[in-house]
């Protein structure tokens, strides 16, 4: 990955007018959504601080929680492997899949996998593996990688699909959804009928009770959890709650904020094996608990991340992935969160620049069901990117050359009058729109009001400040006041 | 290769009462090599807590429930039946009321000969009066107990599913808040059941309709602490539904397009 390549995809993804279009739809969607399910609830923000303090506490006690599972995932009769590194949770994953002579796998979505590349590994291995959400099994047959935590496929049309799977099934079909989803349904129908093994995400373990559940609307998590007859859970270690009662909250939060559904279609909590007597489920039940970077935020300024539940709202809020979509941040995780935990869990020095695909402007921490502060972190990681020198070095310079003039008062207003006089032939209609290298790095996408007639200083000293002070101190007042109020009924 | 599953458990105990959070480790000493090439449990953990904000004491649970005390108990039959329904068919299922068993077969039978429906695969025990009632019509009644399953490709029933139009369970629970229906795996009740066949009909008996999802958990949690948890939970709530295909809604994806709750007066 090279730097600099952030600005290539989001070159790509702003030139693709179609895909922007689709990532525009579905967003909208997920978002009115989420907003339609908040107004049926008369303490959503009690509601979120609650699913917050729930997934600090186990974050603090992540040790503790972890210890509670593994040991009661084997009282139910399955095992549990720990996996400090991305290579080490794909080898032991092919380690049970030799173990147990395993030639197809089928499986349902899980972001942890995407993240240590398993399917690869797998078929290299010899193994079939089969992606069964739908929209996963369309970006696999694509050979593309999820644009969307809860919609991996809403950047394909209609036609690209038919394209997809006409060549699946030998025969041209038509691009309507029934047709479609009736030949992913026989298709995947026979897969779940003959995989040998499962492999499931986990979107929360529970410590209590040696669980593991998942969410789907379509039902594949289920099948996948009935049919074959090995189960292989993977997990990123945080994706944990205390007890089996707390995923009512949390599951609320998740579907609520993903879809605005009450609850999803299945919601599977499996702990174990089938059990002496039953007739379906897996034989044998593995729960792979993945560190892979996620350790490094423990104890830090970026801890709560882990407090993050995969639902997507922080992308559909998100100005910037409503523009670009999710391929544009390089790597599995998109959205202010991708933005966030990419650099973090992949390097600052490489990645740090994905931390710029945001404005900053707090919508991601507004809509977060437990109330991560993404903003806030976005600049925390622009902050070591900056200190660690990863800034582009005539960006350093402006702002080198920035501090020095503001040391100097005088510099600074000649510097001033002589920006508001070099401007003028730049200006029109009052906006500052086309201006030469390296100033059009900024207006090639952004527009600046032109400067002010009177610059605030100036009109400041010609005697504003005494006449005027207690006007002005109202006016800032009156301001304030205002902006809480927006505030709070936005939150509301 | 073998496999370990003899390591040594520990009680969990009701920790919270004690207004913290007791030390536990993963496992007792001894040899914990993961053949599978899994890290030794203690020292992954321990790498954590080396790295973890530990607050001194340790901090209680905080607390998960957005209902509010004794929730459960304020509602009557009626009610919690009128707003499953509601639940229910907003989104996309359908509620049918029988007075007792006998209706509720009558109903089914009903629903299932305007589908087209000639076979039902039904959950395991007693369907005597479902199987005469269901044979009037010429749907033919297998339970899930006397068909054979198993992963062998002879023995593999389930590969023929097609024979069967419809699904029958009893509900261990349904949910009114979100019109669910939660099934508890055991040798009676399979997880195909609700699953392999494209309709998918739910009987609920009286004392099986609750008003929260909340409820559900907290009495799983609670049986499970003396007998251990069910090997599968599952809440079913609604069809199957994707909008995958350009966030289009489509149902029937991979689970049943069609979910039929019979709520029954009596038993």
């Amino acid at each position: 990955m090279s730097k600099g390549a952030l600005l290539e995809r989001i070159d790509v993804a702003l030139a693709n007018e179609r895909l922007r279009r689709a990532v525009r739809k579905a967003t909208d969607n997920f978002k009115n959504g989420k907003t339609r399910a908040m107004q049926e609830y008369e303490d959503w923000e009690g509601m979120r601080e609650r699913a917050r303090a729930i997934r600090a506490h186990t974050i603090q006690h992540l040790d503790y929680y972890l210890a509670q599972l593994a040991a009661k995932v084997r009282q139910n009769g399955g095992h549990v492997h720990f996996a400090s590194s991305a290579e080490q949770a794909v080898e032991i994953v092919r380690n049970i899949a030799r173990h147990y002579g395993v030639k197809s796998v089928a499986k349902s979505k899980s972001m942890i996998s995407e993240e240590i590349h398993l399917n690869q590994a797998l078929e290299a291995d010899g193994i079939q593996v089969y992606e069964t959400d739908l929209g996963e099994y369309i970006i696999q047959l694509a050979g593309e990688t999820p644009s969307h935590i809860v919609g991996p496929a809403l950047h394909k049309t209609r036609e690209e699909i038919a394209e997809l799977f006409s060549k699946l099934e030998g025969k041209p079909l038509s691009t309507d959804t029934p047709t479609l989803t009736a030949v992913a349904r026989r298709q995947l129908r026979q897969i779940f009928l003959t995989a040998d093994m499962g492999i499931t995400g986990c979107n929360f373990a529970v410590a209590e009770t040696g669980s593991v559940t998942l969410v789907t609307n379509e039902g594949n998590g289920r099948m996948v959890t009935s049919l074959p007859r090995i189960q292989v859970t993977l997990m990123g270690m945080e994706r944990i709650v205390p007890r089996l009662e707390d995923l009512d909250l949390l599951l609320t939060m998740l579907t609520r904020s993903a879809t605005g559904q009450k609850s999803t279609s299945y919601v599977t909590v499996v702990s174990g094996p089938r059990k002496p007597g039953e007739k379906d489920g897996p034989e044998a039940f593995h729960l792979v608990i993945v560190d892979n970077q996620r350790s490094t935020l423990l104890g830090g300024e970026f801890e709560e991340a882990l407090n993050c539940i995969r639902c997507g709202a922080c992308l559909n809020v998100c100005p910037v992935y409503r523009q670009i979509g999710g391929h544009a941040y390089g790597w599995v995780y998109s959205g202010p969160i991708g933005a966030v935990l990419t650099p973090l869990y992949k390097g600052i020095e490489e990645w740090g620049e994905v931390a710029l695909a945001s404005s900053l402007c707090g919508a991601c921490y507004e809509t977060c069901p437990v109330k991560i502060p993404l903003h806030d972190m976005l600049i925390g990681i622009r902050r070591k990117s900056a200190s660690a020198k990863q800034t582009h070095p005539v960006e350093r310079l402006i702002f080198r050359g920035f501090g020095w003039m503001m040391e100097r008062p005088g510099l600074y207003r000649m510097a001033q009058r002589a920006g508001r006089w070099l401007a003028k032939p730049l200006v029109r209609n009052g906006r500052f729109r086309h201006a030469p290298p390296p100033l059009s790095y900024w207006t090639k996408t952004r527009e600046l009001p032109a400067p002010a007639a009177k610059s605030f200083g100036e009109i400041w000293q010609s005697g504003f400040a005494e006449e005027k002070e207690p006007l002005l101190a109202v006016a800032v007042e009156r301001r304030q006041s205002k902006g809480t109020r927006s505030t709070g009924e936005r939150g509301a | 290769m073998s496999l370990h599953s003899s390591h040594g458990m520990h009680s969990s105990g009701d920790v919270w009462s004690k207004g913290g959070v007791q030390p536990i480790r993963a496992e007792q000493p001894g040899p914990s090599a993961d053949p599978f090439g899994g890290d030794d449990p203690e020292a992954f953990l321990s790498r954590l807590r080396q790295r973890m904000r530990r607050s001194d004491p340790p901090s209680a649970h905080p607390g998960s429930s957005v209902w509010p005390p004794g929730h459960e108990n304020s509602w009557s039959f009626e009610q919690k039946a009128e707003i499953f329904t509601k639940s229910l068919q907003a989104i996309g299922g359908r509620v049918l009321r029988a007075k007792h068993e006998r209706d509720a077969y009558r109903l089914i039978r009903d629903a299932l000969l305007e589908r087209g429906v000639k076979g039902v695969l039904t959950s395991g025990g007693d369907w005597g009066v479902c199987r005469s009632v269901l044979g009037e019509a010429g749907i033919g009644v297998e339970a899930w107990d006397e068909v054979a399953f198993g992963h062998g490709e002879a023995d593999r029933d389930i590969a023929r599913a097609d024979r069967w139009g419809a699904g029958l369970a009893w509900a261990d629970f349904a949910v009114a808040d979100t019109g669910g229906i939660a099934v508890v795996s055991s040798p009676q009740q399979g997880r195909s059941v609700s699953l392999v066949p494209p309709i998918f009909v739910a009987l609920v008996a009286p004392e099986a309709l609750v008003y929260s999802r909340r409820t559900v958990l907290e009495r799983i949690a609670e049986a499970g602490r003396e007998k251990g948890v069910p090997s599968a939970l599952t809440f079913i709530t609604g069809p199957s539904r994707s909008a995958d295909i350009e966030n289009d809604l489509s149902i029937g994806v991979h689970g049943p397009g069609e979910v039929i709750a019979v709520l029954l007066e009596s038993r």
